[in-house]
């Protein structure tokens, strides 16, 4: 169970890491285990990774930091192996990672080879997305990484209160669509025929990252995609072929789309101007970037919305 | 041949296993009905029970404490995380919800009256407040329940503790019932709903929808209340961990946890027989999830379901309870399904031999307990049914007693896993003890052996990781 | 069981911030006569609430201007004594529940549940509500002259909710008593499982729930509309359509054969 936060400037580009550390932070009481973001800067010729090695759970022993320097090489002599070129890679602690790549081929066989790894898991691909999230609040996660500067067009963010799986990053929104660029979910409720969904999308070719139901959103909406449905259609397909409770956003390099499913049982308040829309699990987060006297209102049962840059 | 049960253990020719004649009996039933049969009273099939745990008391190896003389505190105390005014019981077991519309208004002035000479607590129910109720009882338990029949923020001021009833162990998942034969004009009218009809209550609040949500909602109580008193999370027993994990997240001073074997007035009999699971294996789960949130000891909980005696209470002690709550005992205590000659008849009025009474949602008792009729009403005389529910209550502080000074223990709160050891494989694998005269707990020793053999397999590893040997 | 002081993890202290057992009232109301008005822009929500029960319980304050609320949750709840309250902005969840007797203006927009189990006042709302609008009424006069969310008076056993605009799935979920006077269109599965109470729909309804049924619109009925919408100044649709419980359900549970001659 979770707060979720969008937010999308139209025609410009804001402060977007910084704005949506605010967001989440004033609905830090609805999940305090951990939060993400999935952030959309300029589109760049290159790949931008982003993957751990550890998590932070993981105890600290003696082994810890030299299986995380193996590790680290691990990754980077795979990365060489399948002809990516690394432009430059940055910790922003002794387990998370932030790779710039030069990399023409498929995503996927780059992922799966460079997850085999043990511990490695790749949080985002893409030229414009990237994936960060972490145990504790928005503060903490946005000083931990470097989010205030991060300038960029549309990102989206969610804290989480573990409902089903543990608390750790692999459990932590927002989920990176794999194998497909640029495409991530936030979600906020829960999928009842999650097992059925996974195993259909695996037949298909597809492996998970977590035991978490919200992964799935972004896979089936990737592959829909990929099976040449807009956006917009692979959400309002996704309202009959999801059961259970359910607000979600997705995001692509281009958009941020909202979908609520028939049940209406989770919140979601929108504020929407031809410069910006701001949507959230509840009106506070949108206050705390917009301190004026606002309107907004909540969508609908069954409603689909898509807004582009 | 025969079996434990004494049943013929031969394959013989009309004499299915499955299709019992009370499977025939109860398919002819449903065919005839159109819908599921309702019925009150507790669990009807066997499950893993208390009686398949036994305590190990001291005899060289521990100093036994006198009984009947030295000291054995029961004092319990609920709710000290954030309430300013925590709930004090004088024993360790309190009455639990049961609406007035369900008991006739005798039957919770009776329980009222009980637990106040006993010195301890019963709660509101799904009905609403009945002033006689509160007035009776010193200490005082308002259900915040689905339906919010008849939920006044006047009355909430007036509670010792605010229960938030989110489900029930005997039927997860569902909301109350009530049938029309019972919704008088008076009970009617506490529900705000039309006399006569069937009542089923929601199964969700009408004003939380999620985990997320019941935060906000109890910030609003606790506003409400100005931190004066717990607030009580009671859960059916199911999905326990992830459950208990998530009601602990949402902020509340007390976790109740109602155990498969709960009783209901009126139920579905498939949902009360189909859903939840036993509290024995459901208080090691709590517990768990307690300390993997790190709220053990902060958060305090309150079990239910089934229970019949002191040693039922003090294994729940044990298991990690800090209080249990008893419903249908308690109406046991007040004559349900006892034969009282020259007043009841249970073969002629309700078809069944006192003792295997489930009639509850008919509205028809035979002693004036769980029914609104006003003539079998009379059958329950208050006072003389508050001093049996009150030897009742004392009876079981009694025997909760003996067993924790056997074990050693000046205070019933001090019994712990360790005093206890299973019968059955099932029982110490859900209960989490040793087989009766092994150190094996299924599941547990298991899982210890193979984290010793990944440890060394680990070690094993980095030493010859050091001497550049193996490429891993 | 012993309370343990502030540590940083259990105990009192509270991971999401919302529980605040300590606080204590700002203060910071300017009370001129039986008026005041304070800012709660950085105030928490416990504040605020301490703050109006000391003005209107202990300073005999009776009616309150609360500036700068910022949609925070849980504020103005629990009130239960005849006041005035003037809430300059947004709330939150949970906004004036738990009230019986206050008359509120919430000139911004609310979020879900507000009103909830209200005994009686008039709580009016200038801006949209969110989901779960007057949950669980038992009295007075709900206003929202924007839009609602889902299930508005979801449970209601009494009073009267009032809508302007639009409202969402599930109207009157389950409703047992009181009226519900909606100016625009409503969402799919209207009235759904009510008991009974009316609900009365000015503009297009989505679809009828289970046992909803229409029913003739009396003299009576359009009086209690036009009453209402003068009350509180609202435009009012040309015609209002009825619909109340078909009764269909009421009995769904009767007695097996050999249950039935207990009863009789």
């Amino acid at each position: 169970m979770c707060g979720i936060a969008g937010i999308i400037h139209r025609g410009h580009t804001g402060d977007v890491g910084d704005e949506m550390t605010r967001m989440l932070q004033a609905m830090k009481h609805r999940g305090p285990d951990s939060t993400g973001y999935a952030l959309y800067g300029d589109p760049s010729e290159l790949l931008v990774m982003r993957f751990k090695l550890a998590d932070p759970n993981d105890s600290g022993d003696f082994a810890y930091a030299e299986r995380l320097a193996r590790s680290r090489t691990a990754v980077e002599q795979r990365l060489a192996k399948l002809g990516a070129e690394v432009d430059r890679m940055d910790g922003e602690s002794d387990y998370a990672y932030r790779a710039t790549l030069r990399y023409a081929g498929e995503l996927k066989p780059l992922a799966d080879y460079v997850e085999d790894v043990p511990g490695v898991e790749v949080l985002s691909l893409g030229h414009s997305l990237e994936i960060v999230k972490d145990l504790g609040d928005a503060e903490s996660v946005a000083q931990q990484y470097r989010l205030d500067k991060f300038q960029g067009s549309h990102a989206i963010g969610h804290v989480r209160m573990a409902t089903e799986s543990d608390v750790d990053i692999a459990g932590a929104h927002p989920y990176w669509a794999y194998p497909f660029s640029d495409v991530a979910v936030v979600h906020n409720g829960q999928l009842t025929n999650y097992h059925r969904w996974r195993r259909r999308l695996e037949r298909l070719g597809h492996r998970f990252q977590s035991e978490c139901d919200s992964e799935i959103i972004a896979v089936y909406l990737a592959q829909r995609m990929s099976d040449g449905l807009s956006l917009e259609t692979a959400m309002k397909q996704s309202l009959t072929d999801l059961d259970g409770v359910f607000t979600y956003l997705v995001v692509t390099e281009t958009s941020l789309g909202m979908a609520k499913d028939e049940m209406a049982a989770k919140p979601l308040v929108l504020y929407e101007t031809e410069e910006l829309v701001a949507l959230a699990s509840e009106e506070v987060a949108i206050r705390s970037v917009l301190n004026r006297e606002i309107d907004t209102y909540d969508p609908y049962e069954g409603e689909v919305m898509v807004w582009s840059r | 041949m025969t079996t434990p049960n004494g049943e013929s253990s031969a394959h013989n020719l009309g004499q299915s296993r499955i299709f019992t004649p009370e499977v025939i009996d109860d398919i002819h039933t449903k065919s005839e009905l159109g819908r599921y049969r309702m019925r009150g009273f507790s669990m009807f099939k066997p499950i893993p029970h208390w009686d398949e745990l036994m305590f190990l008391p001291g005899t060289l190896t521990r100093f036994v404490i006198e009984g009947y003389r030295e000291k054995c505190d029961t004092r319990t105390v609920l709710g000290g995380r954030f309430a300013k005014r925590p709930l004090e019981l004088d024993i360790p077991v309190y009455i639990t919800g049961m609406s007035f519309g369900a008991l006739s208004l005798e039957a919770k002035m009776a329980l009222a009256k009980g637990a106040s000479m006993a010195g301890t607590a019963t709660c509101s129910g799904e009905g609403g407040m009945i002033p006689p109720e509160r007035d009776l009882s010193t200490k005082w338990y308002y259900q915040v329940i689905q339906s919010r029949y008849g939920f006044n923020p006047h009355h909430l001021m007036l509670a010792d503790g605010v229960e938030f009833f989110i489900g029930q162990g005997c039927k997860v998942g569902l909301g109350g019932h009530l049938m029309g034969q019972k919704v008088t004009e008076q009970v009617a009218e506490m529900r705000s709903l039309p006399p006569g009809i069937d009542q089923r209550s929601p199964a969700r609040h009408p004003d939380w929808l999620g985990p997320d949500d019941l935060s906000l909602k109890i910030q609003e109580v606790r506003e409400a209340t100005d931190y004066q008193v717990p607030i009580q999370l009671k859960l059916g027993a199911a999905r326990v961990y992830d459950d208990v994990r998530m009601a602990a997240k949402c902020g509340p001073d007390v976790i109740y946890l109602d155990g498969a074997e709960g009783g209901t007035g009126a139920g579905p009999h498939i949902a009360t027989e189909e859903t939840g699971v036993p509290l024995m294996s459901a208080i090691p789960e709590a517990r768990r999830a307690l300390e993997d949130v790190g709220l053990a000891d902060d958060i305090d909980l309150v079990v239910a379901g089934g229970i019949r005696n002191g040693a039922d209470v003090a294994k729940c002690l044990a298991l990690g309870a800090s209080a249990i709550a008893i419903g249908h005992s308690a109406l046991m205590a007040l004559n349900c399904n006892k034969e009282i000659p020259g007043v009841t008849d249970y073969e002629g009025t309700i078809g069944v031999e006192a003792g295997k009474c489930y009639h509850c949602h008919t509205g028809r008792c035979p002693v004036g307990v769980a029914t609104q009729d006003p003539e079998l009403r009379k059958r329950l005389e208050v006072d003389q049914a508050a001093e049996r529910v009150y030897n009742f209550l004392h009876t079981l502080t009694l025997e909760v007693q003996m067993l924790a000074r056997a074990c050693g223990k000046t205070d019933v709160h001090s019994l712990e896993p360790e005093d206890l050891c299973a019968l059955t494989t099932e029982a110490a694998a859900m209960a989490r003890v040793p087989l009766a005269g092994t150190s094996y707990v299924p599941g547990v020793s298991e899982d210890r052996t193979l984290a010793e053999m990944k440890e060394l397999l680990a070690k094993h590893v980095a030493d010859t990781g050091n001497q550049g040997g193996a490429n891993v | 069981m012993e309370q343990v002081s502030a540590a940083p993890q259990g105990g009192r202290y509270d991971i999401r911030g919302l529980a605040e057992p300590d606080a204590t009232a700002p203060k910071n109301a300017v009370v001129s006569g039986s008026t005041a008005e304070f800012d709660a822009a950085e105030l928490s929500t416990r504040q605020v609430n301490l703050e109006l029960r000391r003005l209107v319980y202990g300073e005999g304050v009776t009616e309150v201007t609360v500036h700068n609320p910022g949609a925070k949750h849980s504020l103005s709840v629990g009130l239960l004594a005849r006041c005035r309250v003037r809430i300059d902005g947004s709330l939150g969840y949970f906004g004036c529940g738990l009230i019986d007797g206050p008359e509120i203006h919430v000139t911004g927009r609310v979020g879900w549940s507000v009103a909830e189990n209200m005994m009686s006042g008039v709580v009016v709302v200038d801006k949209n509500a969110g989901s779960l609008t007057g949950a669980a009424l038992r009295g007075g006069d709900l206003v929202i002259r924007g839009h609602v969310g889902a299930r508005t008076g979801i449970d209601q056993k009494g009073g009267t909710i009032v809508v302007g605009g639009n409202a969402g799935t599930l109207t009157g979920f389950m409703m047992q008593r009181g009226r519900q006077i909606i100016c625009g269109d409503a969402g799919n599965g209207m009235g759904d499982s009510m008991y009974d109470g009316a609900i009365y729909v000015g503009g297009k309804v989505a679809s009828l729930g289970v046992d909803c049924v229409e029913a003739e619109l009396t003299e009576t009925d359009r009086e209690f509309i036009d009453r209402k919408c003068a009350i509180y100044r609202l435009d009012q649709p040309a015609t209002f359509r009825k619909f109340v419980c078909g009764k269909k359900l009421w009995n769904y549970d009767n007695l097996e054969p050999n249950e039935r001659k207990l009863v009789l």
